[in-house]
């Protein structure tokens, strides 16, 4: 008989110390929040403590690097927290003071995004702020369509007036 | 027990793709699930999105007895999900899953929708995902608010397309890579009112008659008592629908007369049409020459390019006439060749030139010319990239241009499209470090194949300074696709070198006597079929196809068929592959042009330089896996791949294939179908004919080889015009 997978174990621990780290972070005092996960020099989550913390052995660590259902939930509130998500590339070449720039920009941006989740009105606005977007992205991907299919008919050697 | 119903169902697996047709099992709102039979409809539904059906429901049972309730659909359309039927698509939500997705059903229940979509019930939401984890589920729950949007937004996208598509089926329009095509034109938020707008969009897509129809039908829609004979909207689609066919028949440009004409063939006054296509700049001009807008920008801007080289400056200095002999000596010796005259002369006028023409007929030692003047060239401190439309020809330039000492790769178009793309971008080079600089001579063999815009993209993209130099025999067919640019080069004759003594004789094949006879504008004789041997032969014109064609397959399976006409092609394909076919192999729908087993030989229909895929590329079925992914090796290629879905739609099936698309292979045996029509032309038998390297049947008569050997092939285009 098959082993059963380890997957939805580890899982839960993962989501129990999320749950307890987010809630720490979100106990802080808003202005000088801090990160509750544990993260690298340049900011990004660190996945070995991580592993360590819930448990993993070393040789367990890549689940959180292959599993979507594992690492999307440490993004998820790795970037709430101003944090790079497990797998993101950091460019060398930004100095340290560009990156301190940086993480205070999020820091900002954080605390706005906060002080909107825990405003209703907020909410709303950013869902709407959402479906406009989306509405926006929509008209843009099709207007990219209709521009890209023109361009293919010049290059068959026809030319399409479209009347907008 | 059979009854009728419908149902609202949602996608969670696609089991089957057949011929048009497809299989898929999904939830209904009451959480059962149902398999959805389609046939006969045209439909590819994704995980996640939810339909209403309408057809007959019953109890299907498997090989293994498991039995499933299904449906054979009679309707089908799109709708947005709500309640339960949201489950399958909140299920494969990240962080949601099975779990979370049940206790938000349980919560909301049919209110499900709602709650997701208001704002105000975000912290609801929240706390029915995971009461036990209220942080990480408002969280979870943002998610969750903006995939709903996101779904919104694709789901009114898709119904728009849908209510798009069925207003042109009312009107008319059955052929559904056309109506795609229009909405690709005019799709997204207001695409009925854009159609509106431009009533005649379609005759550039569409053949006059449906186009006219439709055009009709939107104006009076418009407006109710309107003239349409003389209307500007199908003046102008009269003219847009001349340049289809043309361009279709790869003409880019046109006299005046014959372009009046075909106006008038079309219902419209052809002086009022054409006057307004003027003001319009729905015909480009050159002289005498009424031009295919589009495609006069796309000549325009080539023979600026090929200018522009010429006036570039090239960092390789180019010595004198003495000096360059000594080096054709000497590349000579290095490659172990020894020349002729003809050929000498050749490399030392050819590396002179940025942009240089290398023409001939089959044997005249065009491969060794370009090996020899690729070594002077790199003697010269320069680099040589060498390549050809197809696979195959590429393969076989590089191998006819390697020396012992000095290995040469050679790459398609496609490829060096894409390499020269990637290092405009800046991207590192590949590991085959291909470089591409002010140094670089591209030597392109076979280039009679290469169409006008295949030339215009990959020049689009040559180094300032680079050198290009083209090989081929403008015996041959034209390209493919619109335009003709190695012939006109040919013909304008000023970078031109000819080389015109025969120096191969295949092993004593008459096939290269013949094609040389054919090429000149001789019928020659040739020897009635009796069922074996290499060489020419012919067959009366009252056999099977099919049969000969298996004949010859018994005899080598490297075997191609040639026809003139489109539907030749198509009865030959769809009699070959029923009788040639395993009847136990599964058949799979590749898109609106064919359908494939494995073993089917199919070829490419379009240029997709970017997928590494051209028109006329043959390849060969591999593999169909469980999922339907179809893998393919193409010619010139050592591993198969999967075809792409988009790509699938431009292949058809190859066991006949048109002269055009032969152009680029070469088959050991070859069946030439002869039939008396325009289309076979002296260049086309030519053509035909040199595609085999040991046998050719032609299916025909005496009297229709003559007629096609006295018949020329002709295309007009604007490119003439401006290359002086």
């Amino acid at each position: 008989m098959a082993r059963p997978s380890i997957i939805p174990s580890v899982r839960l621990r993962l989501e129990e110390y999320l749950e307890q780290h987010e809630a720490e972070y979100l106990a802080q005092p808003e202005a000088t929040r801090k990160p509750t996960l544990p993260y690298t020099g340049d900011f990004k989550v660190n996945v070995r403590a991580l592993a360590e913390a819930i448990g993993l052995k070393q040789t367990q660590e890549k689940y959180l690097y292959e599993r979507e259902e594992l690492f999307s939930l440490v993004n998820l509130t790795a970037e709430g927290q101003g944090l790079l998500p497990i797998g993101a590339r950091t460019q060398p070449q930004i100095d340290k003071s560009i990156r301190e720039r940086l993480i205070m920009q999020a820091t900002g941006a954080r605390v706005d995004a906060q002080a909107a989740v825990e405003s209703k009105a907020r909410e709303e606005a950013l869902t709407e702020a959402l479906a406009l977007a989306n509405s926006q992205n929509a008209d843009l991907r099709a207007e990219n369509t209709r521009l890209r299919a023109r361009l293919e008919m010049v290059q068959n050697g026809m030319l399409a007036r479209v009347d907008e | 027990m059979i009854k009728a119903g419908s149902t609202q169902v949602t996608v969670e697996r696609v089991l089957s793709k057949l011929e048009r047709g497809v299989i898929f099992s999904g939830r209904q709102a009451d959480g059962e699930r149902i398999r959805v039979k389609l046939s006969g409809i045209d439909l590819s539904p994704e995980i996640g999105e939810t339909y209403h059906v309408d057809g007959l429901i019953h109890t299907f049972t498997d090989k293994f007895k498991v039995s499933v309730k299904q449906i054979n659909v009679s309707k089908i359309t799109r709708v947005n999900a709500v309640g339960a039927l949201l489950i399958p698509f909140l299920e494969r939500l990240p962080n949601v899953g099975p779990v979370r997705a049940k206790r938000l059903l349980e919560a909301f229940g049919d209110d499900l929708t709602q709650a997701l979509t208001d704002p105000d019930r975000l912290g609801e939401v929240a706390k029915a995902l995971d009461p036990a984890k209220p942080v990480l589920a408002s969280k979870i729950a943002a998610q969750v608010f903006s995939a709903m949007t996101h779904k919104a937004e694709e789901e009114n996208s898709a119904r728009a397309e849908v209510e798009f598509l069925s207003l042109l089926e009312k009107a008319g329009v059955t052929k559904t890579g056309a109506a795609r095509q229009l909405w690709r034109l005019v799709g997204g938020a207001g695409s009925q009112e854009r159609l509106l707008k431009n009533p005649y969009l379609a005759a550039s897509i569409l053949d006059w008659k449906s186009a006219d129809h439709l055009g009709k039908n939107l104006l009076r829609q418009a407006d109710p008592k309107i003239d349409v004979k003389d209307h500007p909207h199908r003046l102008l689609g009269a003219v847009d629908s001349v340049w289809r066919d043309l361009l279709g028949d790869g003409d880019s440009a046109s006299e005046e007369e014959p372009f009046l004409a075909l106006l008038r063939r079309r219902g419209v006054d052809p002086d009022l049409a054409l006057g307004l296509a003027r003001k319009k700049g729905a015909v480009a001009e050159s002289e005498a020459l009424l031009r295919a807008p589009g495609a006069a920008y796309i000549e325009n801007s080539l023979a600026n390019r090929l200018h522009d080289m010429e006036q570039a400056v090239c960092p390789v200095i180019i010595p004198d006439d003495r000096r360059l002999m000594e080096l054709v000596n000497q590349a000579e010796a290095d490659t172990g060749l020894e020349l002729f005259q003809e050929q000498r002369d050749a490399v030392v006028t050819l590396i002179k030139r940025a942009v240089a023409l290398l023409q001939g007929g089959a044997g005249v030692g065009k491969t060794t010319v370009m090996k020899v003047l690729a070594a002077v060239w790199e003697r010269l401190g320069g680099n040589v990239v060498l390549g050809a439309l197809a696979g195959k020809a590429a393969l076989g330039l590089a191998r006819g241009a390697s020396s012992p000492g000095q290995p040469r790769l050679g790459y398609t178009v496609a490829r060096l499209i894409s390499m020269q793309a990637a290092s405009c971008e800046g991207k590192p080079p590949r590991a085959d470090r291909v470089v591409f600089n002010d140094r670089t001579l591209i030597v392109l063999d076979e280039a009679s194949m290469l169409d006008t815009p295949g030339l215009h993209e990959l020049l689009s993209y040559h180094p300032i300074g680079a050198r290009l130099l083209l090989a081929g025999d403008h015996g041959q067919l034209p390209p493919v696709g619109w335009g003709c640019v190695f012939h006109d080069l040919v013909n304008d004759g000023s970078r031109l070198t000819n080389l015109t003594t025969v120096r191969r004789q295949l092993s004593g094949s008459p096939i290269p006597i013949a094609a040389a006879a054919i090429r000149d504008g001789n019928v020659p004789h040739i020897d009635d079929w009796t069922g074996a041997g290499a060489g020419i032969f012919v067959v009366p014109k009252d056999r099977d196809y099919v049969a000969q064609y298996q004949e010859l397959l018994g005899l080598s399976p490297d075997t191609m068929a040639i026809a003139a006409r489109r539907s030749t092609v198509d009865a030959f394909n769809y009699n070959a592959a029923h009788r040639i076919r395993d009847v136990n192999l599964p058949v799979v729908r590749l898109g609106p042009l064919a359908s494939v087993a494995v073993g089917d030989p199919i070829v490419c229909t379009r240029n997709r330089y970017r997928d590494g895929l051209f028109n006329g590329l043959l390849g060969k079925v591999t593999e169909i896996d469980g999922d339907l992914n179809i893998s393919v090796l193409w010619d010139g290629e050592t591993e198969p791949r999967l075809l792409d879905k988009d790509a699938a739609q431009d292949c058809e099936l190859a066991y006949g294939i048109t002269c055009h698309r032969a152009q680029g292979s070469a088959a050991r045996a070859v069946l030439v179908i002869l039939e008396n029509t325009p289309l076979v032309t002296r260049e086309w038998l030519y053509t035909a004919i040199t595609r085999a390297r040991e046998r050719v049947v032609i299916i025909g008569d005496k009297a229709d080889l003559e007629k096609s050997v006295e018949r020329r092939t002709k295309r007009t285009t604007g490119f003439r015009a401006v290359w002086k």
